[in-house]
């Protein structure tokens, strides 16, 4: 790298490095310019530190990841792990060990010098991320960068390897972005797209090497993310998967070299790449090399593949310690020391950006002045985002964006929405309620009411449900409609006639109020024509996360083409469930049985629904994904007990963010037992462990006489906003109490929202006068 | 090099900082005082500030106000400090309440400035990095923004409205329901 001073000494010096070729020249003799490393702390729960290397001559703190949300926070939930770093940007994944799908992880790019990042679309909903492994490549060649930059945040591919759910395999993806749209491949080797294996075998010469069962290596080029294949059984007699080993390394002489060895023996054998064929070229014997540091263990050994290579050399972990296994002089050294070193190099930006006062034959003070504005352009939009940050309201946040197009460019810059919405929550614009009896009697086929709520600064009419009523034709001009659920900014209603050929047949519809628009959805295909005692639906998220991709990383995961419903049928004997997709009903069978004596609601946690099958059966099913997982409930220790008739129950979210279920004797009410639940719930664990059992009659004593039967818990509505952490409410006699899991007391409550909330759409519609590439929005000053 | 044990009028001596401005003004505060900016208290950590730190971002007029926001809430923190190190009875909370009225209203008096004012302490509280002047004034304008249409944003900004007519009706017909 020049040195920043040179750059900035006089125009002359600066015209003369801006000049033809000078750039390129330069880095053919110096190599890329590495600003330092990243070191993972990812036990520490922070971002991984940044080491500059010494001859850079840069002060570290421009490297740091603290931009990243979460960050800075101390008791943050937020895991990051570094997985890879290609010239100047870092792939990072994001775990949050708290969110309802604490079994993902989302992947996350960024360049810490201009402090940016973004979410990188995930592969499916339904994949599990646990052991994703993920490399940078370079992006579309026909978008190269002039002097041989050709990556950046607007210009990337990701390879991913991440562990299929369930099946026990392995899928791998390369994912290309060119800054405005995400495609995705999936990796097919002869015609197989799920692995046993997807082992990595190390770089070398600018290509990852894999290894897939049935020893088929899988060689990825980092450059032009071309996927060749070729198979380690012609190259190694007799290779075996389940008891070899195998790594790749470049040699002193920059040929690749392959090194297998076999887990119970202590013989390396090294080939050689001579044009396309692999020839044996030796064969080292790990006890006669290891000697000089300490005895060799056969057993317990694995090649180890450092981020930052040695040519020549090949690192093997043995117990705790890291070996360093010289190809030519057949030595190994102890290299635990290095252990700690072995980080992750960023190189700074290539070429250095040199636009201003460097155009010979201008008026350079010009130039001057236009630099100038540049940085105080950068300052007015660092300041711009701190303000509008600031605003109460999404509606509030629109109204500033269109003053002009300076403010509409903050607001629809990269990151901008994605952070306005971590401070703020979800824009909720009101609540819908459902009309009293009194009301419904008088007018039966009175649609739900609108409160909007009064800090969203909207007015409630856009929210009116009243275009349903222009429909006449198709709902019939005798019918009744009821709240059923809502989610993001849809409304899903039930519609039931009371006169004609079918009455009282129970019909769904979905409806988004902002854009009048709705949908009839098809009757469950298990339910005849007729009749049903009792439909219960709630919305889910839909399957098509696609727009999990949008550059301000919002998560909308719901829309009227786009959507899951969740219908339980009562009859009178019993009841049946299914999910509503795109593809129409799937009836929810357990256990081979489709048919439930109950498939009752116990509440709602953490984007969770929890309800109760029969017996000691339960259901969680996942508010996002639709995924539904069952399991058992032991009230007492060894047996289980068939306790539904006998019991209500209910759940909430505990303070510690972990779900609890209370249990409590339907008729004596008495002791209240309070759940909690032990992580992977959903992955077929069904850990619950009684943690206390709290005496609801002390409890509720100081305000009036605990009545035994009259009782029943109520779920409030499952939005987060309306949720309390660590309070179960109970409905008796006409009053609604909130009893505090921590502290064992009973308070009468009177604000507990019970209507069903509604949000704004988001991310807000910001097409109108965006200019992509002049965003200043996202640079920090 | 100083001892560890050359006394106290050293230490002393030592907790002073300059700050010098862009229009090149001195201005001699406590470490206490300095220390309220995150970006100071890094430069203090790293020893760099022998012989005054050059602040080219902040104008003496802005710096002045600056160090009159911190050293009102360096004695704030160092109030604080020492009445939870010492007896908590009514007669103390009494005293922490009436001093944090204080600065409540020492708060509002220091928001009524002229309109460049306040941008520039924005500059200048993220320059500096404090976080509770950053928020203050930040908070000021978003709050004053609350509620009004762009019009009234722009009028009062003095905001030059670059939008096309047509541009406008675009912006709007994509989302009609905060405009009303």
């Amino acid at each position: 790298m020049p040195d920043p001073c040179l750059i900035h000494t006089c125009k002359r010096w600066r015209r003369l490095i801006a000049g033809v070729g000078f750039l390129r020249r330069f880095r053919s003799i110096h190599g890329p310019p590495i600003a330092g490393t990243y070191h993972d702390s990812a036990r520490l729960r922070r971002p991984a530190g940044f080491v500059p290397s010494p001859s850079s001559g840069i002060d570290g703190r421009h490297f740091s990841l603290d931009f990243l949300p979460g960050t800075r926070d101390s008791g943050s939930s937020v895991v990051w792990t570094i997985k890879d770093t290609r010239a100047g940007l870092v792939l990072l994944t994001r775990h949050d060990r708290r969110v309802e799908a604490h079994y993902r992880q989302d992947l996350v790019i960024c360049e810490p010098l201009s402090r940016r990042y973004e979410i990188i679309a995930p592969l499916s909903r339904s994949t599990w991320y646990g052991h994703t492994k993920a490399f940078l490549l370079d992006g579309d060649s026909s978008m190269t960068m002039a002097d041989g930059g050709s990556i950046g945040l607007s210009n990337f591919k990701v390879i991913s390897v991440s562990h299929l759910d369930g099946t026990g395999g392995f899928k791998a993806a390369v994912l290309s972005s060119d800054g405005s749209s995400c495609r995705l491949e999936t990796i097919r080797i002869h015609g197989q797209f799920s692995f046993r294996y997807f082992n990595l075998m190390g770089h070398s010469k600018g290509s990852i090497y894999w290894w897939v069962q049935g020893g088929i290596v899988v060689v990825v080029d980092r450059t032009t993310a071309n996927v060749a294949s070729f198979v380690l059984g012609d190259v190694v007699e007799g290779f075996d998967d389940d008891c070899d080993k195998a790594t790749i390394a470049t040699g002193r002489d920059g040929k690749a070299r392959i090194m297998v060895g076999r887990r119970y023996s202590g013989d390396v054998k090294v080939f050689a790449a001579g044009g396309s064929e692999w020839v044996l070229e030796k064969t080292i014997r790990l006890h006669t090399a290891a000697t000089p540091s300490r005895q060799w263990q056969q057993i317990c050994w694995h090649f180890r593949e450092p981020a930052c290579q040695r040519k020549g050399i090949v690192f093997i972990e043995s117990g705790r310690l890291l070996l360093a296994l010289d190809l030519d002089s057949e030595a190994i050294e102890d290299e635990s020391a290095l252990k700690l070193k072995l980080g992750y190099p960023l190189e700074l930006p290539w070429p250095p950006v040199l636009r201003a006062c460097t155009q010979p034959g201008t008026d350079l003070g010009d130039h001057d002045r236009e630099q100038i504005n540049h940085v105080h352009a950068r300052q007015y939009s660092r300041r711009h985002q701190l303000i509008l940050m600031r605003l109460d309201s999404s509606a509030c946040l629109i109204r500033a964006s269109s003053t002009c197009k300076r403010w509409r460019r903050v607001v629809a810059g990269v990151g901008f929405l994605c952070r306005f919405r971590s401070v703020h929550g979800p824009p909720i614009a009101g609540t819908y309620h459902s009309h009293s009896i009194v009301t419904l009697l008088a007018q039966p086929a009175a649609l739900p009411g609108f409160v909007p709520l009064p800090s969203s600064g909207i007015n409630g009419r856009h929210f009116s449900l009243d275009f349903l009523l222009d429909t006449g034709d198709i709902f019939g001009n005798s019918f009744a409609w009821t709240l059923k659920d809502t989610r993001a900014d849809l409304v899903l209603l039930e519609h039931r006639k009371l006169a004609g050929p079918y009455p009282y047949q129970q019909v769904l519809v979905i409806c988004e109020p902002l854009s009048r628009r709705y949908e009839v959805i098809p009757s469950p295909y298990w339910t005849p024509r007729g009749y049903r005692y009792r439909i219960e639906a709630v919305l889910l998220d839909g399957d098509d996360n696609s727009s999990m991709a949008v550059p301000d990383g919002a998560v909308t995961g719901i829309g009227l083409s786009n959507f899951k419903v969740l219908c339980v049928a009562y009859n009178n004997g019993g009841c049946e469930a299914g999910v509503f997709t795109s593809g129409g009903w799937r009836k929810i069978s357990i256990h081979g049985q489709s048919n439930f004596r109950y498939f009752d609601l116990m509440g709602h946690s953490e984007g969770k629904i929890y309800r109760w099958v029969q017996g000691s059966m339960a259901v969680v099913v996942d508010s996002a994904t639709a995924d539904l997982a069952s399991f058992v409930l032991r009230i007492r220790d060894g047996g289980v007990e068939n306790i539904y008739d006998h019991h209500r129950a209910t759940v909430t979210t505990g303070r510690d963010g972990e779900a609890r279920i209370a249990i409590c004797r339907r008729h004596y009410g008495g002791d209240m037992k309070v759940f909690a639940a032990r992580q992977g719930v959903l992955a077929g664990g069904s850990e619950w462990v009684l943690e206390k059992t709290i005496r609801l009659p002390a409890a509720a004593t100081p305000y009036h006489q605990w009545q035994n039967s009259n009782w029943r818990f109520r779920d409030p509505s499952p939005a987060a906003s309306c949720q309390r952490k660590g309070t179960v409410f109970i409905e008796v006699g006409g009053w609604l109490l909130a009893l505090d899991l921590d502290s064992e007391t009973i308070k009468i409550e009177t604000d507990l929202k019970l209507g069903y909330p509604l949000e704004l759409p988001w991310p807000p519609a910001l097409r109108a006068c965006r200019q992509p590439g002049t965003d200043l929005g996202d640079h920090d000053s | 090099m100083a001892s560890a044990g050359s006394g106290d009028e050293k230490a002393a001596a030592a907790a002073m900082i300059t700050l010098i401005s862009s229009d090149n003004e001195k201005f001699e505060v406590t470490e206490a005082t300095a220390t309220l900016s995150q970006t100071i208290r890094h430069m203090i950590e790293d020893g760099c500030t022998d012989g005054g730190v050059p602040l080219p971002n902040v104008t003496s007029k802005i710096l002045a106000r600056v160090i009159e926001y911190c050293k009102k809430h360096a004695t704030a923190a160092a109030g604080e400090e020492g009445s939870s190190s010492s007896f908590s009875d009514a007669a103390f909370l009494e005293v922490d309440r009436a001093f944090l009225e204080e600065l409540e209203e020492f708060d509002d008096a220091f928001l009524e400035v002229d309109r460049a004012t306040l941008f520039d302490l924005i500059l200048a509280a993220n320059y500096l990095d404090i976080k509770g002047l950053l928020n203050l004034t930040c908070q000021k304008v978003a709050d004053s923004v609350k509620g009004k249409t762009p019009e009234q944003i722009r009028e009062m900004y003095n905001i030059v409205n670059d939008l096309t007519p047509e541009e406008e009706a675009e912006i709007r017909r994509e989302t009609q329901w905060a405009f009303e």
